[in-house]
């Protein structure tokens, strides 16, 4: 027999609880208003096509690291992630620890960016920003900090052009995309790519979501939503949870021809500690990364394991390489309060150290 | 009446509702009190209750929130489930409480989806989202929503009737030119058809497999914490367990290479047929004289290269105007040192 102790009456009174805190919390639910990422002024100082470049106003008495730091988001989902309420945003950390904050944001390619190779994103759309920034701050070279699959981005263009960038910072980056425990990568190996981009053009976001929700099925389709009954009464919570919610499924279509060469060359065929990515006919060796580089990793990252970020040591040319890990996942070290205290702050030092 | 007042309305109503049953049910576990309205043979239908209630609210709850309002209303609905289960099982019994039931309930269902062809299991419980959710996906992509209901019926399975329906009005549409070309065509869109079936079925298969594997290491876990002398007291710390169990045992299928063959052999298969599809509408719109994908997409290429073209002549542009304001300052050096001499 199965042990279970609960008497029905104790059972029916934890139905009963369960019921209350949800017909009351669903008042406090049904009047949110729509919640909105971004919330540090700022201001767009570069438009092209889709993309904006955009500068974040700090406090204009503090003086800053003269090098502008430039963040390279992922092309998935959505960089508001880094800015997402007053209380939880990397940016304002950034800025409190002296930085001239810099970000791309790539906006939500349609059919007209079928064609982008990731030759445009990297030498068209992330060097004119640079360049945007090199002539605004008037220096040759920009600090560069790259998320997720923007580190990777990141990597690339350090290694392709080192003049351009000063110091490099990947955060929750993946570099050996085959380590034993990346089930994405797992997931990808049989999948024909090629004819998932010829039949669907650009990739719609809400597939890589599902691929995203399944990594972890039963607390992120299920579990998480009992929970937030829990928390129901507490309209901050609330919206904080709402504001999570809209990042999580506000997941842009990806551009196909970028999407194939991401999915076959890095995930599929490992090219980029094989040193054997192309771009645009050069090839990417992660030894021309000779600037330094500060490579921070999540312990508990369910979509980028540590393993596949701290791979970064054995390729890289820079004889300045540090890492910082995290006590934390994927979307906790930018969101959660101990990454507010130790993050920011530690990049902010590790820049000045290197002005 | 506007939407936050109608939905004021709704939940007060529901509230009121909510205390009178739950009064009445706390009376019934009293023996002293009066015979009340729920009846004690009766199991009850918390979860059907949610839904009811819920349906009504739906309609008018704001846009931005009615996706979480479905999440946490789809998982509310597993948890009254579970509830509802468990309660009847040691109302039957209140001093020897058990979930076996449930559980053997819970296998059943698994058992019952791989046996019968994919019809929908009565109960699978968590899951039911993994599988929704690769069926959203499917209904969502433009010209594949007929095909949504692969792996819950199917050719050949009991709803067949209605797949085949739908199949068959997407492939009615007029052929035009020689009829044996149109006839092969179709021949091949069904035989892709066919594969994204068997694919679906193939995972289908294993998902009901690891879903059984997965009822089974709760129930070693559950015993295992009684052998330490541990008891599950409450209701959520059972659902968080079997959230907890349900994870470990999805998490050591997905990160084996059955799976990574299964996942690539029914995303492949999907793809394959929504191309076919993709093809056959392109074929009938083209003997309508229509534009088709092919047309459109090369109409982008084009001015993606144009672009592309552009961008490399703004850039040599740049290089030129930065080499000329070169050639101007050394031009003035030189003029400004000679006239200087």
């Amino acid at each position: 027999m199965i042990p279970f102790n609960m008497r029905p009456e104790a059972l029916a009174a934890e139905v009963k609880a369960f019921n209350e805190k949800l017909t009351q919390g669903m008042g406090n639910l049904l009047a949110m208003q729509e919640s909105m990422g971004g919330v540090t002024p700022h201001e767009v100082i570069y438009q092209e096509d889709k993309l904006k470049l955009l500068h974040y106003a700090g406090d204009p008495t503090v003086e800053r690291n003269p090098t502008p730091l430039l963040i390279v988001y992922a092309l998935v989902n959505r960089p508001y992630m880094t800015d997402l309420q007053e209380n939880r945003s990397t940016i304002k950390g950034l800025l409190d620890a002296a930085q001239d904050v810099y970000l791309i944001d790539w906006g939500y390619p349609d059919a007209a960016d079928r064609y982008l190779t990731m030759d445009d994103y990297l030498n068209g759309y992330l060097d004119r920003c640079i360049d945007q920034l090199c002539e605004r701050h008037q220096v040759e070279q920009v600090n560069l900090l790259g998320i997720c699959q923007g580190g990777a981005f990141s990597l690339c263009y350090s290694a392709l052009h080192p003049e351009r960038v000063k110091n490099l910072v990947t955060m929750v980056t993946p570099v050996d995309f085959q380590t034993p425990d990346n089930m994405l990568s797992s997931w990808i190996q049989k999948v024909d790519v090629d004819l998932m981009v010829d039949t669907l053009g650009n990739i719609p976001g809400e597939m890589l979501n599902w691929t995203f929700l399944n990594l972890k099925p039963y607390q992120l389709m299920g579990q998480k939503y009992l929970g937030l009954v829990d928390m129901m009464d507490d309209k901050d919570v609330l919206k904080n949870f709402l504001r999570m919610e809209k990042w999580i499924f506000d997941s842009p279509d990806q551009a196909g021809e970028t999407f194939r060469q991401f999915m076959k060359e890095f995930f599929q065929q490992n090219k980029l500690i094989k040193g054997e990515v192309e771009i645009a006919g050069h090839q990417v060796n992660l030894a021309n990364v000779r600037m330094p580089v500060l490579n921070i990793y999540a312990d508990q990252d369910h979509l980028v394991p540590p393993a596949a970020s701290k791979a970064l040591a054995q390729y890289v040319g820079s004889k300045d390489y540090a890492e910082l890990s995290f006590n934390g996942g994927h979307i906790g070290i930018y969101v959660s309060g101990k990454a507010q205290k130790t993050i920011p702050p530690a990049i902010g030092y590790w820049l000045n150290e290197r002005a | 009446m506007s939407s936050k007042q109608w939905s004021e309305e709704a939940i007060k109503t529901w509230l009121e509702v909510q205390q009178r049953y739950w009064s009445t049910l706390s009376n019934s576990f009293n023996p002293s009190s009066t015979p009340s309205t729920v009846n004690n043979s009766q199991a009850p239908t918390w979860a059907n209750d949610l839904n009811q209630w819920w349906s009504t609210v739906t309609q008018d709850s704001p846009p931005q929130i009615q996706d979480v309002l479905n999440r946490v209303m789809d998982m509310g609905k597993v948890y009254l489930g579970l509830a509802e289960q468990v309660y009847s099982n040691s109302k039957t019994d209140p001093d020897t409480p058990s979930i076996e039931s449930w559980m053997r309930s819970l296998e059943s269902g698994f058992n019952q989806w791989f046996q019968q062809g994919g019809q929908p299991a009565s109960n699978l419980g968590l899951g039911q989202s993994v599988l929704d959710g690769w069926q959203q996906l499917v209904g969502n992509m433009q010209g594949m929503n007929l095909f949504r209901e692969v792996g819950t019926g199917g050719l050949t399975m009991p709803n067949a009737g209605l797949w085949q329906e739908h199949l068959q009005k997407a492939l009615a549409t007029p052929s035009f030119g020689l009829s044996r070309e149109g006839q092969e065509r179709l021949k091949k869109l069904s035989a892709l058809a066919l594969r994204y079936q068997q694919a679906m079925d193939k995972y289908r298969e294993a998902f009901a497999t690891q879903g059984q594997e997965s009822v089974q290491a709760l129930r070693i876990r559950i015993q295992k914490l009684a052998d330490q002398g541990k008891n599950i007291s409450s209701l959520r710390e059972l659902y968080d367990l079997w959230v907890d169990v349900s994870e470990e045992t999805y998490a050591q299928f997905a990160a084996s290479e059955q799976y990574q063959t299964l996942y690539g052999e029914l995303v492949n298969a999907f793809l394959l047929l929504k191309q076919g599809m993709n093809e056959h509408l392109d074929h009938e719109f083209k003997a309508f004289g229509l534009p088709v994908r092919a047309d459109y997409e090369a109409t982008i290429k084009k001015q993606y290269e144009l672009k592309r073209e552009n961008n490399a002549l703004r850039q040599h542009l740049r290089e030129l105007d930065q080499r000329l304001k070169r050639i101007e300052q050394a031009m003035q050096t030189t003029a400004t040192q000679e006239a200087a001499q």
